[in-house]
């Protein structure tokens, strides 16, 4: 999810730069208050366990791997103030010293997985604590939701930001972004809780959003995530989910685009448009020509086929990276 | 993926400047490039030229550099393949049954490919050829707030040990025959990163306490601010200099 | 940070140390007990004379190490503390914790910052020394443990006994009174620890040692102290307590096989001041 330099354009960029900024900057003074004086070593050693956690690869299916973001997790653990800084962190990092992200997107990568990611998930986390009963189990789905849920939310912020910078319409972009993050979300949901749950055995003091009685927990205990499902039968499955959702959402969200787009020709496109019209897309090429059903019907289809296409690409190429990450760590 | 700071070997030009001169000049760089209309193509070659001479100065392996490209390839990719299902309008290129690839999507198609490599490019040299504890340096002398710098001197420091620590954990999990294979197995990897996590928070306590103990109030200063050489502001000239002579050009309609 | 202030504050601080009537460590009925209620100190008294070298003995979780964090006001119990003549309390826990060089067990918890140079020059810069006088303190301190011209060396880069040298020099250069050090032994080659027990008897300050190592009690201690289930159960010359079999196996203690106790006092005798 890391957008490469040339994805976003410069207005775009400039924006979610100065969003982000200054978000971060009231992070920073927000957890100094609250954290005083052991802010600075409790957000580097945040930042070093989220580098470290994201080194991991977990494996999806088939030989895919996705790897661990923490957001809602550093969330859930410290707090969303530190939480969102240690995250932006890690994404500057690996933009600077790792080329990882681009430099004029890093704006745009720290509002998508530090700042809308981790407040999205967190958000949701303490909405469903208060909706759901009381209890351990409650608290496990509350927190598996939003880290989920904060992937895919990510994901949709990163498919809007590509398409607000003419690179692909959202109808495109929005339904593969957020199905195939929907698949990546159940590992970040499974690590979270898995995490959040062995802390919680151990330390039930140091999560902080964990506000349950204590005894709960040495009923309860840490629960059975490991079921026994067919190994196939699970990888089509996700793929049938996969697609669902990409059809479920794609005429959905062809009625979106029309905002977002307008937004980019207002931001940059006019002195562009005079020297360079071809680079901008124009808000409304067909769209108006075929009746409602068949356009529905066609960004479907597109919607489809183009997720199916980036479902073969992600697993190729899951597969070919699995093998030279694993080879390094081997070595 | 590698530890940050992993500027491998060698002690030529490049890899003694000033961090500052090198996060200013390929950062400035990255964004002249990103601002360069796409039809501009021998702008393109420019640049990238200028990073070949730059990569040949450090005597970056090409396969190393190339390598790290890698980490574009997927967002390359998905645009290609969603190439032909948009931007119908404009010139058609190639055209097959219902898919249609006009000017205007190769052009953007372009556009951020091209721009991608370049940019990304730079940061591969600016990464080949600095430590991480000179980079955090350079970005305290470039006033970078001060929570940050020290922050990232902290998790450059740290970072390796809980990375060594979890791979010592695979490693005892592997020895018990743990290999997953797909995203049921994937709770045991959480189990390690949650004893991950509780040793680093009691790290993190046990590093504030050896921080209070020799006089910690909150703040403390890294380095002094050295003095910029000749060489380096040649190379900030240098690469600033060709960025924006070759954008001057482009935006003069030049060619 | 202010930088201001260079060697005004050292000359008056050791015209307060030339005070030689009060001793260095002061407790009296120091006890502690975590917040979940575990009580770890229950009851401690213990004066340590200026030039002393002091081994703390006991099994796991008998409190050592929680003792070592009231020498410098980290932790508070309840009780009186005072270091040189210095009550331990808020007030005075800047010049206590510039007195009071903690070294603790874990090296890696020590040296946080990216290079050695780094790490020792954060306490004298903490202290609002000025430049030159933070890299003549660097200076000293690392030539005291034998790491001179290793200050742009990455910590990770060091061997583990070289990681304790850094770490006890990275008190050294705030030029402490009192070295309280935490298992400075625990996972050293013999080699390594032979050399850092030569450096440690060197030192000319006041020493408190927390061990399980009970050789290096001989090695460095005139005194040694035990400590179990919180309170001070044993205190005396070292041969009188670490030659007394039954006493060391009431605590869980006890001395390596065929352990033969040194009979020359040679290193102690070298780390006395003057």
């Amino acid at each position: 999810m890391h957008i490469p330099d040339g994805f976003v354009d410069i207005p775009t960029a400039a924006v979610t730069g100065a969003l982000s900024l200054g978000a971060v900057a009231w992070a920073v003074r927000k957890s100094s208050k609250e954290s005083g004086d052991r802010t600075i070593p409790l957000l580097g050693v945040t930042a070093a366990f989220i580098f470290a956690a994201q080194m991991l690869n977990f494996p999806i299916a088939a030989g895919t791997s996705g790897h661990f973001l923490g957001g809602v997790l550093a969330a859930a653990l410290l707090g969303p103030w530190i939480g969102s800084l240690a995250i932006t962190i890690v994404v500057a990092v690996q933009a600077l010293a790792m080329a990882d992200g681009g430099i004029t997107a890093l704006g745009a990568n720290v509002l998508n997985m530090a700042i809308i990611g981790v407040w999205a998930g967190y958000g949701l986390l303490v909405l469903l604590k208060k909706a759901l009963p009381r209890n351990l189990i409650s608290y496990l789905v509350a927190l598996a939701v939003g880290s989920w849920f904060s992937i895919a939310l990510a994901a949709a912020a990163c498919a809007a930001e590509l398409a607000v910078s003419g690179t692909i319409p959202l109808r495109n972009a929005l339904p593969a972004m957020v199905s195939v993050h929907m698949v990546i979300g159940l590992g970040e949901a499974l690590i979270t809780v898995a995490v959040a749950s062995a802390v919680l055995a151990a330390r039930p003091d140091l999560v902080r959003s964990y506000d349950l009685p204590r005894e709960s927990l040495a009923r309860t205990g840490a629960p059975r995530t490991q079921r026994r499902v067919r190994f196939w039968s699970f990888v089509v499955s996700l793929f049938v989910v996969a697609l669902a959702l990409a059809v479920f959402i794609s005429p959905f969200a062809s009625s979106a685009p029309d905002g977002l787009e307008s937004v980019a020709i207002k931001h940059g496109a006019e002195q562009m448009a005079a020297e360079t019209p071809v680079w901008r897309f124009s808000p409304l090429p067909d769209y108006q020509l075929p009746g409602i059903e068949s356009e529905t019907l066609s960004t479907a289809l597109a919607g489809l086929i183009g997720t199916a296409a980036l479902f073969a690409v992600v697993v190729l190429a899951g597969r070919a990276l699995g093998r030279r990450r694993t080879g390094q760590q081997a070595g | 993926m590698t530890v940050p700071g992993s500027a491998v070997g060698g002690l030529n030009l490049l890899h003694r400047l000033d961090a500052r001169v090198k996060i200013v000049g390929l950062v400035g760089f990255a964004v002249v490039v990103v601002t360069t209309p796409p039809q501009a193509a021998w702008a393109f070659v420019l640049y990238a030229l200028t990073l070949v001479f730059l990569a040949a100065l450090a005597r970056l392996s090409p396969l190393a550099v190339g390598k790290r490209l890698l980490v574009i390839v997927p967002f390359v990719v998905v645009v290609a393949i969603f190439l032909p299902f948009f931007h119908p309008e404009g010139r058609v290129l190639v055209e097959w049954g219902p898919l249609r690839v006009t000017d205007r999507g190769a052009l953007i198609f372009w556009n951020t490919a091209a721009k991608a490599v370049l940019s990304t490019w730079g940061m591969i040299i600016l990464g080949l050829t600095t430590s991480f504890p000179e980079l955090v340096n350079g970005l305290s002398d470039l006033r970078m707030p001060r929570v940050f710098v020290l922050t990232l001197s902290f998790m450059h420091r740290y970072s390796r040990l809980f990375l060594e620590e979890s791979q010592s954990m695979r490693r005892a999990m592997a020895s018990r025959n743990y290999n997953p294979r797909w995203l049921g197995q994937v709770p045991a990897l959480g189990k390690m990163l949650g004893a991950l996590f509780l040793r680093s928070y009691s790290r993190g306590e046990r590093v504030y306490v050896a921080m209070v103990s020799r006089g910690y109030e909150g703040t403390f200063a890294l380095n002094g601010r050295r003095r910029l050489r000749a060489t380096d502001l040649a190379f900030a000239v240098f690469i600033l200099g060709a960025a924006a002579v070759i954008r001057i050009v482009v935006a003069a309609g030049g060619f | 940070m202010s930088r201001a202030v260079s060697s005004g504050p050292v000359a008056t601080l050791h015209a307060v140390s030339a005070d030689t009537d009060v001793p260095a460590v002061l407790v009296q009925g120091l006890t502690f007990a975590y917040p979940d209620g575990t009580e770890v100190l229950r009851g401690i008294d213990l004066v340590v004379q200026r030039g002393e070298s002091v081994a703390l003995v006991g099994p796991n979780g008998a409190g050592k190490s929680t003792f070592l964090l009231h020498l410098n006001g980290i932790l508070q119990g309840s009780g009186r503390i005072s270091i040189f003549g210095l009550a331990v309390e808020t007030k005075n826990l800047r010049e206590v914790r510039r007195r009071v060089g903690l070294v603790f067990q874990d090296p890696e918890d020590q040296l946080f910052l990216g290079t050695v140079g780094q790490d020792v020059a954060f306490g004298p810069a903490n202290l609002g020394l000025n430049e030159e006088e933070v890299s003549l303190r660097v200076e000293e301190a690392l030539e005291a443990v034998g790491m001179l011209g290793s200050e742009e060396k990455c910590s990770h880069h060091l061997s583990f006994g070289q990681k304790k040298r850094v770490a006890v020099a990275t008190v050294l250069s705030m030029r402490p009174d009192l070295l309280a050090l935490d298992e400075p032994t625990s996972n050293l080659d013999p080699k390594s620890r032979r050399r850092l027990v030569q450096i440690l008897a060197a030192l000319p300050v006041t020493k408190i040692v927390v061990t399980h190592d009970l050789p290096l009690a001989f090695e460095l201690c005139e005194r040694t102290v035990i400590l179990d289930g919180g309170r001070i159960v044993a205190d005396g010359p070292t041969e009188q307590i670490l030659l007394d079999e039954r006493l060391l196996a009431m605590h869980d203690l006890e001395l390596p096989y065929r352990f033969a106790p040194p009979t020359s006092h040679s290193c102690r005798a070298s780390s006395r001041p003057g």
